[in-house]
């Protein structure tokens, strides 16, 4: 019997992840900022660490958080453009994160991105027509003979010109760059498409035309996004789903409606009433972050975001908080949320921890002491003998060449 | 026949040999002209002028800048009219390439040369000059000490010479007279008498406006070394670092020895303001003052631009694309198009009731954080071209509203009411009346 039920909640499994196009699961990137003698990294950067999320099909997550928080280092990652440090990613219920090159090379047409600068993101070297069906050729995604017809095809969805076909990017301007790097991303008729901060570049008029089309272009071809902005206005306008990030990890995450409205963590709150809204009679709120962002080489211990928190608590500068489901679909780091009970285990937890780290430290330094103590034996040795001298050059108070005859002498 | 589409269609883009060493010609001409203008020795009579308004600090009449470029005249500013009240925050709004930066830089004259040039019009600027004797040279106010009978006499130091008198900023102090300069007649040598001084300027890029070879303390001592005469060298620092801590730096002493890549965005940014505030300017110019920073470190530099105005007691002109920078820090709003103004009024008169079809257009098509709506207004088409602008009204191709009217001659100004004024047809008739028709939901 229990055999027989094996394949159905296999079923179940993959039915549940059918749904979930992308499913990421502590996903972490280091960079080696320092590297030893054997070319071992001392030091890393954690640009992006522990980030956890699934994304529906046919849904937009937004990613916000301030510039040095690691949400393009996380979409770069996602597509694998980085080598991921840890953690799993699961496309389509398939774990890519574990193929080998190659083998992704395959699947790459159905993860696409848009670069933030429109301007840096395209070849001066290649036509329009050529720089949107390069991927395409090469990925067998038409066949030679429709190729011409299938880039006029998506140059229209795109709301470029025909006539555009055969001119070279420095002849358009950020509006139409940014569409011809859309054109190229669609090109491969992708699932799901990373846009890495794809208006932030772009005057407010053009801006809405790009934001309009992308929303076009979900609905039409069924498109999932994910959308990386610092723009919470722009997020808001065309997520599902938004996650907070804070010094490389996700510090709040929850559909659209539950983090604007319901607010949970202090950063959350700060970057929001941040946001100047245009209108003069609007008197804001505002809770001015004291500082700038810690390194992210360094990041302080505990909760990271607790050296500019408001509601900072002794707790938080001691231990990290959990990322936890607070109410349901909303997840949150952060300790105001937590039970008595939960708080006690955290602390004492974190006793522990300092305990251990204490005890390595001093066996650790136990080493050097004793070390030290033989070094300093030997140093006093040294020093007796040459007190001694001394001592016979201060009875006489005379120049060196006694001295060395003195000691010819004691010889 | 394809074949002639195709060689119109190529004509429109490029420029053929003749006609571009004409254009060569006519701009080698015009540089040189304008140059020579900016060169020539004159006395301090022939740029001083009268205010419209007392109250201003600033003045822009019809003000035209040019660049001459290879592939034509771009007519950058083409006839700018606002003025900056004393005290206020005037914020200039529009997109990138309508005029905004340069309408500044024209006011600090620091348009690229030489193709960039002021052609006409005026700027009027309420200054502070040093008074001149004849020889032209600056006449020192003496210390004076009072004997036992009440004679006035002036202080001597050691070697017999007379003591200048110092003054608030640590330096020597001299006989000013106060007036109105016409900024865009000036000749360069006479503008660096007021440029960081009397106006100073915020730059939009912190990470590029700070030189990386020298250390921000010798950065802030260059200023105050070149505008503030008479000022020893412990004065300087003293003043520096008085000036690091009223933008809330929180350990002077050590960004003062730092150099700028040791600082991040936020902190350069208010080592830029530092500098702009060292010789207690009557106006800032701040272009762009945040937008290369985050949402958070934006709120704290528009905080501190807040509390130093009422500190210094000074004006702002600040230049953004950020309509909601705007609404929070300005009392008075001008929105520009194409290099020229298209409306202009006080804060609510913009934001309560916008009436320029462009103006309104903007405001619909920036999504809000507590607003929602289906689908973003936009507004078609894109910006025409700089070169070759047509004669009536700029924003007719991309207007919805356009009306025969539209296509004579660009659009005068029309008062709406005492402060709120738009150019466009659409409100000829209405003149006086407050039309809320096509005011924000």
């Amino acid at each position: 019997m229990a055999e027989n039920n094996i394949p159905t909640v296999l079923e179940a499994a993959a039915d549940e992840q059918n749904t979930a196009l992308l499913k990421v699961e502590n996903l972490c990137k280091h960079f080696p900022v320092q590297t030893n003698f054997f070319g071992k990294p001392v030091k890393v950067l954690k640009a992006v660490d522990n980030v956890s999320f699934t994304l529906e099909k046919g849904k937009t997550l937004g990613i916000v958080g301030e510039s040095g928080c690691g949400k393009t280092t996380m979409g770069r990652t996602i597509l694998r453009l980085y080598d991921i440090t840890g953690g799993d990613i699961y496309f389509k219920g398939q774990n890519v994160s574990a193929l080998k090159e190659r083998e992704f090379n395959k699947l790459r047409p159905n993860m696409q991105m848009i670069f933030q600068d429109p301007y840096a993101s395209l070849s001066p070297r290649l036509t329009v027509g050529e720089i949107i069906g390069e991927a395409a050729l090469q990925h067998g995604i038409v066949e030679k003979s429709k190729y011409h017809d299938y880039i006029l095809q998506i140059m229209d969805m795109c709301g470029l010109q025909p006539h555009y076909f055969e001119r070279y990017p420095h002849e358009f301007s950020g509006g139409q760059r940014q569409r011809i790097c859309i054109a190229r991303a669609l090109a491969l008729k992708p699932e799901l498409v990373v846009c890495d901060e794809p208006v932030s570049a772009l005057d407010v008029s053009i801006q809405a035309q790009i934001i309009n089309m992308l929303i076009e272009l979900r609905k039409t071809l069924g498109l999932t996004y994910i959308f990386i902005s610092h723009d919470l206005s722009v997020v808001k306008h065309i997520s599902d789903s938004v996650g907070v990030m804070y010094l490389g990890s996700m510090v709040e995450y929850g559909t659209k409606e539950d983090i604007f409205n319901n607010t949970l963590h202090p950063y959350t709150r700060a970057l929001f009433s941040a946001v100047p809204v245009p209108n003069p009679h609007v008197k804001m709120n505002r809770i001015i972050l004291k500082g700038d962002i810690p390194s992210p080489v360094n990041p302080p211990r505990g909760c990271k975001f607790h050296t500019r928190c408001e509601n900072c608590m002794d707790i938080c500068s001691r231990v990290a908080p959990l990322y936890k489901e607070i109410e349901k679909g909303h997840f949150c780091a952060c300790h105001l949320y937590n039970t008595a009970e939960e708080t006690a285990a955290l602390l004492e937890q974190a006793e522990e921890d300092e305990k251990n780290r204490i005890e390595t430290e001093n066996s650790k330094k136990s080493f050097k002491t004793v070390c030290n103590s033989a070094i300093n034996k030997i140093k006093c040795k040294f020093a007796a003998k040459s007190n001694k001298t001394n001592k016979d050059d201060n009875g006489e108070k005379t120049a060196e060449n006694t001295v060395e005859e003195n000691n010819a002498a004691e010889e | 026949m394809a074949d002639k589409s195709k060689k119109e269609e190529i004509k429109k883009h490029y420029i053929s040999a003749s006609e571009s060493r004409k254009i060569a010609k006519e701009n080698s001409k015009a540089i040189n002209y304008y140059e020579k203008q900016k060169k020539r020795k004159v006395n301090v009579d022939e740029f001083t002028t009268q205010m419209k308004d007392d109250k201003n600090i600033v003045e822009f009449e019809d003000l035209h800048t040019y660049f001459f470029s290879d592939a034509g005249t771009v007519k950058a500013v083409n006839g700018v009219t606002f003025s900056v009240p004393a005290g206020s925050t005037v914020g200039v709004v529009g997109e990138s390439g309508c005029g905004k930066s340069v309408t500044s830089l024209s006011l600090m004259q620091l348009v690229q040369a030489p193709s960039g040039q002021i052609v006409s019009g005026s700027i009027r600027f309420k200054a502070d000059l040093f008074k001149r004797d004849g020889r032209g040279r600056k006449i020192p106010v003496y210390e004076k000490t009072t004997d036992a009978e009440g004679n006035e006499t002036v202080k001597l130091d050691e070697k017999g010479k007379p003591v200048i008198k110092k003054n608030a900023l640590g330096g020597n102090t001299y006989e000013m007279e106060s007036k109105v300069v016409d900024i865009a007649k000036m000749p360069t040598e006479a503008m660096r008498s007021i440029r960081g001084r009397e106006i100073a300027m915020i730059f939009q890029e912190p990470m590029t406006s700070l030189n990386p070879v020298f250390t921000i303390g010798n950065q802030l001592n260059e200023v105050g070394k070149l505008h503030i005469e008479g000022i020893s060298k412990e004065k300087v620092k003293e003043r520096s670092i008085e000036m690091l801590k009223l933008v809330g730096i929180a350990d002077p002493e050590s960004v003062y020895k730092k150099y700028p890549h040791e600082l991040s965005g936020g902190m350069r940014q208010r080592v830029m303001i530092a500098i702009a505030l060292l010789c207690n300017p009557k106006l800032i110019v701040a272009d762009e003052p945040t937008t290369a920073l985050d949402v958070t470190i934006q709120a704290q530099i528009l905080d501190l631009l807040r509390d130093i105005k009422t500190k210094i007691n000074g004006s702002i002109m600040l230049i953004t694309h950020d309509l909601g920078v705007v609404a929070e820090m300005a009392d008075y709003v001008v929105v520009m198009y194409a290099g020229k103004v298209i409306e202009m009024g006080t804060a609510e008169d913009i934001f309560d009731n916008p009436m320029h079809p462009y103006t309104i257009g903007l405001q619909k098509s920036k999504p809000t954080v507590d607003g929602e709506v289906d689908k973003l207004y936009c507004i078609p088409g894109y910006v025409p071209n700089p070169i070759n602008m047509p004669d009536y009204c700029y924003f007719r191709d991309r207007c919805e509203k356009c009306t025969e009217k539209c296509s004579g001659e660009y659009p005068a100004f029309i008062k709406v009411s005492d402060t709120h004024s738009v150019a466009c047809y659409l409100y000829e008739n209405k003149t006086g009346g407050k039309t809320k028709k096509n005011g924000r939901k």
